[in-house]
């Protein structure tokens, strides 16, 4: 090993010009030697350079020398690779652009894909953990009580252990912005469950999670970052929350609570207490439980549900309902899933689409070359020789691929995160990532190894034939490239099917009411400062100083405060605590009693809101604490419950799962409203049940504000208002109601966003792969041509030709696409709105699309054919 | 570009190493250019041996790169552009062993050919 081999691998031009320089001495000095020796110089030169020998060869040798020959060879076909691949630019910059495109949009999916499906949870060996909760037909998951599930705990075979947990927040006291924080109470053995340790300090004792136990917290890391700086010393300290000061005795590692959005854990007892004694109770509890080795999630499921059957049988008028159990990642990941292998098929087939259009534009190119490989075949060349370098070419192509098809993923990324719900788990994790790095290659290879190489040695089969003499272009590739051809235009014809289907159903939706003016109201949810200590009079009270202030805010028309927010996070979701109503003129509580909403609104809210006043009267100052109970009923109720006369003057009764309740008066309604669609555009209502705030005023509220101006600039001075009127209590969620009813269809809209790009890309690319196919068809097809203009046939005829050739092939491919779309569309029907996934009207008018594409894409080509003439025919021979 | 292929041996052709093993023995007495070096082997070979000049230039960049000489410009005393080549300290050691396995394999041939003794 020398360092002259190192030089050599690269300085080499030096050392040819030091060969080149001394052997043309050599000849030089051979010369006038022999001129001295009398010769004419003639001769000399001629003598000198037979004694020589082939001078040629000689430094070819000399130069071979310097030659690494493995490594030069390779270098030698990638530069070739290159130059050819430059001498055609249309052709190079199409098959990047193709395989950029579609390799970028497969990796975005990839890496959201990898981020919010396959990234592991932060517990020990999480695919052991379940998710337990009871349901009811009427409310599916919310009914684990504490004693349903210690009975669970005692009489299950299948569970190393089970924790409850259930998710509220503690408010921190600071005067200028006090602020909502995230608390997760959990019971004995919760962490260890989990099997995550500690990173500093301590979980729970035993003490600690019983009545009259201290209050205690470990945190996460990222509270612990940001409230004490990272310091070790947080442990110990204190936090004052809820005006009760909790003491730090442990830190939780950096990613534990990042799903649930929990920074702080609590033990549940000492909290819950009061409601661990009433089985009918829950206190929004679910349950952790680890599987014990070797058990399956059938056998957990049957266990349980003997469990259960046996709890129900003992206590049936305090049973829960039936026990759920769902395999925690499932649980976590389930709602985005189904969407996002939707999307994840619609990208690859666009790949896919990507790919054809690619194999076709190679299998026209190696045809092209067949005489060229010939000729050097004929020459000499090793087969292997020229099949490594069009695998060169390939190999060149799909890493240019590549690299444009990360640019093209990071781009994408970056967009997709930011038009992604923004609860989707991992959320903040979701970047391009090596394993995406890793895909974005191997798909460019894969790519090039398949669509290089079949065309490859396709072209260099035929090489030797033409070589032969025989003509090349025969009908095999062109049976290959027709069916290429037809796929892509029937994965075209299917994705855009998707396309329109989501397009249809964000239609329909926009066109759904609401059920209030929702334009121009601006929203801030507040919880009074130590609401549970305050009267019912004096939350009443707060309330109404609070709406009043607001209404008082320049820009304001009118204000007044709410409950329950149409589209906030609580009406979107089944809540735990819920309301039932009874009518007890008619029956006794039903057995399974229909949930409702149950709001409480102060005076000015349905003018506030736009919602339309039907029947009666809305609410009076009158309606005060020891005025008679009155409420206001929706139009539902009133359909459902008073289906033949008015709901004015009935009397209803509403049970809350309030363990205070035992019967509360009956209410007289009043009057009746429109139905406000709080629960979501797309779904059933449950109906909803109006009490004015004074009469039954809840902990938190909701101002609305119907604005003059744009909602949300008069938001700051709005939540200054609030401040002034209630201090201490922290709003934790400002919007507008537009933006709410938004939010809520942020899923279907991102993915409608997405899914038009790809159909429309795939269009483009399928048309593109028709024209490319009829124009080498037609430069194929001249002599024929030629010879057809020769005998009599006329131009139109031609054209007609050339047209009904690539029109056949695109219908083939749209009703190829339409049975596709048939069984694909399918897969998203949960995610239609007011439409059928078998739509007539929508493939009817995918198919008018495709097929003007398509005739668009034959006619250039068309035109071109009919301008042949005989003489150019027989010149192309 | 082919790959050079290798030319058919003809009667006039040296075992390979050969004529490294000459050149560095000629450098050894002295340092000198390759025009020169084929008048030395011509010489001293007494014309036996029939070597096209040419094919001391590939043997020549074999030994640079292995390192067994080095090679400098030079103007030589009739005002010729010369290429020098010199024996370095590896080249004198990589001398010595094709020397001794030289007379090895020699040894070896001519006691195989050696008339057998009556």
């Amino acid at each position: 090993m020398n360092i002259n081999w190192l030089r050599s691998l690269f300085p080499r031009r030096r050392f040819y010009a030091d060969l080149y320089a001394e052997m043309a001495e050599h000849l030089e000095e051979k010369t006038d030697a022999l001129v001295a020796a009398g010769l004419s110089r003639d001769q000399a030169a001629r003598a000198a350079r037979r004694a020589f020998g082939d001078v040629t060869r000689h430094e070819e040798r000399g130069r071979a020398v310097w030659r690494s020959s493995w490594l030069e060879g390779l270098f030698a076909d990638f530069r070739l690779a290159g130059r050819t691949l430059l001498r055609s630019p249309r052709f190079t910059a199409l098959v990047v652009l193709t395989l950029g495109l579609g390799i970028g949009a497969n990796t975005v999916i990839f890496s959201v894909a990898d981020a919010v499906l396959l990234h592991p949870l932060p517990y020990r060996d999480a695919g052991r953990l379940v998710w337990l909760t009871e349901s009811l037909p009427s409310t599916p998951d919310n009914n684990l009580s504490w004693l349903d599930m210690q009975d669970w705990k005692r009489q299950n075979h299948v569970f190393q252990d089970i924790a409850g947990y259930s998710d509220f927040s503690l408010t921190s006291n600071r005067a200028a912005s006090p602020q909502l924080i995230p608390v997760r109470y959990v019971s004995r053995g919760y962490f260890a469950l989990t099997g995550v340790a500690p990173q500093l300090g301590r979980t729970f004792q035993a003490d600690e999670h019983r009545p009259g136990g201290a209050p205690v917290l470990v945190i996460s890391h990222s509270f612990w970052k940001s409230q004490f700086g990272g310091a070790p010393g947080a442990l110990g300290q204190t936090i004052e929350l809820n005006h009760k000061p909790w003491t730090v005795v442990g830190i939780m590692p950096a990613g534990y609570g990042a799903i649930s959005h929990t920074q702080l854990w609590a033990p549940f007892e000492p909290t819950a207490s009061q409601y661990m004694t009433m089985r009918q109770f829950s206190w929004g509890m679910y349950a952790l439980a680890r599987l014990r080795p070797g058990v399956t999630l059938a056998q957990a499921r049957a266990d349980l549900g003997d469990v259960s059957r046996r709890l129900e049988q003992l206590y049936p008028k305090t049973t829960g309902g039936e026990a759920v159990l769902i395999p925690l990642p499932q649980r976590i990941r389930g709602d985005i899933k189904p969407a996002l292998l939707l999307l994840a098929g619609a990208v690859a087939l666009l790949l896919l689409i990507a790919c054809a259009n690619i194999a076709g534009l190679l299998l026209v190119k190696a045809v092209g070359r067949q005489r060229e490989l010939a000729l050097r075949l004929a020459l000499g060349a090793s087969r292997a020789r020229l099949l490594r370098q069009i695998m060169a070419e390939s190999v060149l192509l799909s890493l240019a691929g590549a690299g444009l098809g990360l640019g093209v993923a990071r781009w994408g990324t970056a967009l997709l995160v930011a038009l992604l719900p923004a609860g989707t788990p991992f959320l903040a994790l979701i970047a391009v990532n090596g394993k995406a790095l890793g895909f974005a290659l191997g798909a460019s290879l894969i790519t090039a190894l398949l669509f290089g190489l079949a065309p490859a040695l396709l072209g260099l089969g035929g090489a030797l034939r033409a070589s032969a003499g025989a003509r090349p272009g025969a009908g095999g590739h062109r049976r290959v490239h027709a069916s290429l051809v037809v796929v892509e235009v029937g994965l075209a014809t299917a994705l855009m099917i998707g396309a329109g289907l989501m397009a249809r159903s964000m239609l329909s939706l926009f066109r759904v009411s609401p059920g209030f003016d929702s334009h121009g109201v601006l929203a801030e949810s507040v919880v009074l400062d130590q609401a549970s200590r305050l009267s019912p009079a004096q939350r009443a009270a707060a309330f109404t100083r609070v709406a009043q202030a607001a209404s008082h805010v320049p820009g304001v028309a009118s204000a007044a405060a709410v409950s329950l927010l149409p589209f906030s996070a609580q009406a979107l979701q089944p809540a735990w605590d819920e309301t039932y109503l009874a009518l007890p003129e008619r029956q006794p509580l039903p057995a399974n009693p229909r949930a409702v909403h149950y709001v409480s609104a102060s005076p000015g809210y349905f003018r506030t809101m736009g919602i339309p006043l039907i029947a009666g009267r809305a609410f009076q100052p009158s309606d005060v604490e020891g005025a008679p109970p009155v409420a206001v009923v929706d139009q539902e109720l009133a359909r459902r419950y008073w289906p033949d006369s008015s709901p004015v003057g009935q009397h209803i009764k509403l049970f809350v799962q309030d363990f205070n309740n035992t019967s509360k008066p009956a209410l007289t309604i009043v009057g009746v409203v429109g139905t406000v669609k709080a629960g979501g555009l797309d779904v059933s209502q449950k109906g909803e049940v109006y009490c004015p705030a004074a009469q039954s005023p809840a902990g938190g509220m909701t101002i609305v504000v119907r604005a003059r101006l744009a909602p949300l600039t008069l938001a700051p001075s709005v939540a200054a208002a609030i401040h002034r009127a209630a201090p201490g209590s922290p709003i934790y969620l400002t919007q507008s109601l537009d933006g709410l009813i938004a939010a809520s269809q942020a899923t279907r809209r991102l993915f409608l966003r997405l899914l038009v790009p790809l159909a429309l890309g795939a269009l483009l690319l399928s048309a593109l792969g028709l024209y490319g196919m009829l124009s080498y068809v037609v430069s194929r097809g001249t002599s024929e041509i030629g010879l057809r203009l020769a005998l009599g046939a006329q131009r139109a005829d031609i054209t007609r030709l050339v047209l009904a050739q690539g029109m056949r092939l695109a219908l083939m491919g749209i009703l190829v696409g339409l049975g596709a779309a048939l069984v694909v569309t399918r897969l998203m029907a949960s995610l239609l709105f007011a439409v059928r996934a078998n739509d007539p009207l929508t493939c009817l008018a995918v198919a008018a699309v495709l097929a003007a594409a398509a005739g668009l894409a034959c006619y250039l080509p068309a035109r071109r054919a009919q301008r042949i003439t005989p003489m150019q025919a027989l010149r192309s021979e | 570009m082919e790959e050079p292929r290798m030319p058919a041996r003809t009667s006039r052709d040296l075992f390979p190493g050969a004529l490294e093993m000459m050149i560095l023995r000629s450098l050894k007495l002295e340092p000198r250019h390759g025009y020169a070096l084929v008048q030395h082997i011509q010489r001293t070979s007494r014309d036996l041996l029939q070597i096209d000049e040419g094919s001391l230039y590939p043997a020549l960049q074999r030994l640079l790169r292995e390192g067994c000489v080095t090679a400098r410009w030079e103007i030589s005393p009739s005002n010729r552009r010369i290429r020098v080549y010199r024996l370095t300290p590896a080249g004198q050691r990589h001398l010595e062993r094709q020397l001794s396995s030289f007379e090895q394999m020699l040894e070896g041939i001519r006691a195989v050919l050696a008339p057998v003794k009556p």
